[in-house]
């Protein structure tokens, strides 16, 4: 039984499980009703008390569903017809005309009970829908935290076993060389670098899913993210080149800084990652209609075919084989840039390699800029 | 270049493992460590035995971080670094604002620390010399006080007073880190504190004047969500 909502105007009531109960409240609603008309039949038409009935038939309806409806209109054309109607005989007024009156009735009364039941039935069947994708929904959330687990235990657990082990090492063997030293500390550093990425990239994306993440929207120069972004690659370029393409003309941008920047980071990551020494990485924008694009383009061998969405996903790897991260930072970035209401994807180009796209919406009027020569007051600070 | 010789460094820190790291290493650079695990401690041991920096944990388990800095520039002007943990964004800011002269994020490396150290010692000692130098170079960029002049490879490079003032600003506190609301505040003054766009569009302005690619900076550094650095080698 579909749980209750209490938003619902069609309530689903409890009784429903006890169909005799159902029937005997319909019992005590056409009471109701012949009671409700007795005052006043002698002052009125005979129809405006069969809209009285038609009133209880439309809450049985809409209480308990089409079975307990059809059976009040019966009792109520039953209960109009042999208590009311036999006092109407006194009247000069043709028989036909009760016939008319009942059989409308009926008719009335049981169209109320289908429209209803009807209804009724749509919305139990969208709430049964949204059930079950709520359930699938859960599965999938459940196949997550499987996924997450397994991949957080596999992928923290790694580099920490090399620390712990490179530190034990140190501690327990006073008799290693100093090249031995040099390469264990070595390693230690390396892998403590490797697990502070994976734990960043972690709380990054957890964060993002928990909705904890706040955008910071300001109206900031794409040069400036851009900048800040490269500045974190200075000394990892390994006989890499990044190569700017920015028109001058490139509006303000109204987004997180911190965030986009993360974007730029995680894209130029992985491009300097899966691509070989030597070729450049190409950052570009421009403005399309009410989007700002951003292409990051490398000249490695690309992504398998077939995966251009799926690389986008929360633990999957292009490249399995490869070390790397936890599978986070495309992830990450379709997060972020979703956040701002932007799309990213990802495209093989014709010569090779990957490009790597995103928007980011060009909404609202950038901050008018004055301009020095109209603040005179600058020049006497001087 | 002055001597770390023996400076005394006040670290403000309950985590006992980078106590440790600090206390095996800060002396092999000419520091003497004084340690503090707590903001009271610290601020105790600050007030009768000033040192000559500070190293204050933000997330201390007594005090908030920006309450120490708050009480110390009452009455002291000791340079105070950050260690902040990341996403915490807006409390570093908070805590330069506040009178913090830089920050690292942890995990750091040793080098950072060091380098940071240095850069805050040698601007007290600069501002308490009054008078910088009256040159100022760093990589191709040259900046003549005395003469309002700048060059870039030898070639002069012609900057509106905005400009000019945004990069003395900068160069008075090369290699520390300044928030937008201290560089707002001397080049545009304090009315204009909320407008960071002006600043970032000058910025972007001086960076096309001063930097071989605006877009890869050499110099003038975005910390992004925090404010600009002016880089000295």
């Amino acid at each position: 039984m579909p749980s209750q909502k209490p938003d619902s105007k069609f309530k689903m009531s409890p009784l429903e499980t006890r169909p005799w109960r159902t029937y005997g409240i319909g019992v005590l609603v056409v009471v109701l009703c012949t009671a409700l008309d007795w005052p006043i039949f002698p002052y009125v038409f005979p129809g405006i008390m069969v809209i009285v009935y038609l009133v209880g038939v439309l809450f049985v309806a809409v209480r308990y569903g089409i079975g307990p409806s059809i059976f009040v209109s019966l009792l109520s054309v039953m209960a109009f017809g042999f208590i009311y109607v036999p006092y109407y005989r006194n009247f000069a007024v043709p028989e036909v005309t009760y016939f008319y009156l009942l059989g409308g009735m009926l008719v009335i009364s049981l169209l109320i009970s289908g429209l209803t039941g009807g209804i009724r039935q749509r919305v139990e069947m969208a709430r049964l829908a949204k059930d079950a994708q709520e359930a699938q929904a859960e599965a999938e959330r459940e196949r997550m935290r499987n996924t997450i687990l397994s991949s957080i235990s596999h992928d923290l657990r790694t580099p920490l076993a090399t620390i712990k082990g490179a530190a034990s090492s140190l501690l327990e063997n006073e008799f290693f060389d100093s090249g031995a030293r040099q390469e264990l500390t070595r390693a230690l550093y390396n892998e403590a670098d490797r697990l502070d990425k994976k734990v960043k990239n972690l709380l990054h994306m957890t964060r993002l899913e928990a909705g904890a993440v706040h955008l910071q929207k300001e109206w900031l120069p794409v040069e400036e993210i851009v900048g800040s972004a490269l500045t974190r690659f200075e000394g990892q370029l390994h006989g890499h080149t990044f190569r700017t393409h920015f028109p001058p003309e490139l509006p303000l941008i109204f987004c997180d800084g911190v965030l986009i920047e993360q974007v730029f980071s995680n894209l130029l990551e992985n491009a300097l990652k899966y691509t070989p020494s030597g070729t450049s990485i190409d950052l570009s924008a421009s403005v399309q209609g009410k989007y700002i694009l951003f292409e990051i383009a490398d000249q490695g061998e690309g992504i398998p075919a077939g995966d251009e969405i799926r690389i986008f996903e929360k633990f999957y790897r292009g490249h399995p084989s490869r070390e790397g991260g936890v599978g986070l930072g495309l992830a990450i970035c379709r997060g972020i840039i979703e956040a701002h209401g932007g799309r990213i994807w990802a495209e093989n180009q014709a010569g090779g390699g990957v490009v790597f796209r995103f928007t980011v919406p060009h909404e609202g009027n950038p901050p008018n800029i004055e301009l020095e020569n109209i603040e005179p007051h600058d020049f006497r600070s001087r | 270049m002055i001597l770390d010789r023996d400076k005394a460094v006040l670290l403000i820190e309950d985590e006992p493992e980078i106590r440790r790291f600090l206390r095996k290493t800060l002396p092999q650079h000419g520091y003497l460590l004084l340690e503090a695990t707590t903001g009271r401690d610290g601020l105790a041991q600050a007030a009768s035995r000033p040192p000559d920096m500070i190293l204050l944990d933000l997330g201390l388990p007594d005090y908030d971080g920006r309450d120490v800095i708050k009480e110390l520039r009452e009455w002291s002007s000791i340079p105070i670094i950050i260690l902040s943990a990341r996403d915490q964004e807006q409390t570093k800011v908070d805590a330069l604002d506040l009178g913090a002269d830089d920050y690292l994020t942890k995990p750091f490396g040793l080098n950072e620390l060091l380098a940071r150290m240095r850069v805050v010692l040698r601007h007290r000692d600069r501002v308490a010399g009054e008078n910088g130098e009256p040159v100022f170079t760093t990589g191709d960029l040259k900046v003549d006080f005395e003469k309002r002049t700048i060059y870039v490879s030898d070639k002069e490079v012609h900057l509106s007073p905005i400009e000019y003032k945004l990069l003395t600003v900068l160069v008075r506190s090369a290699g520390k880190v300044m928030t937008h609301r201290q560089l707002l505040k001397e080049v545009w003054g304090p009315l204009h504190l909320e407008e960071a766009h002006y600043l970032r569009v000058y910025m972007g302005h001086l960076r096309n004047k001063l930097e071989t690619n605006p877009a890869n900076p050499r110099y003038l550094m975005t910390e992004m969500g925090v404010g600009y650095r002016l880089r000295v080698d």
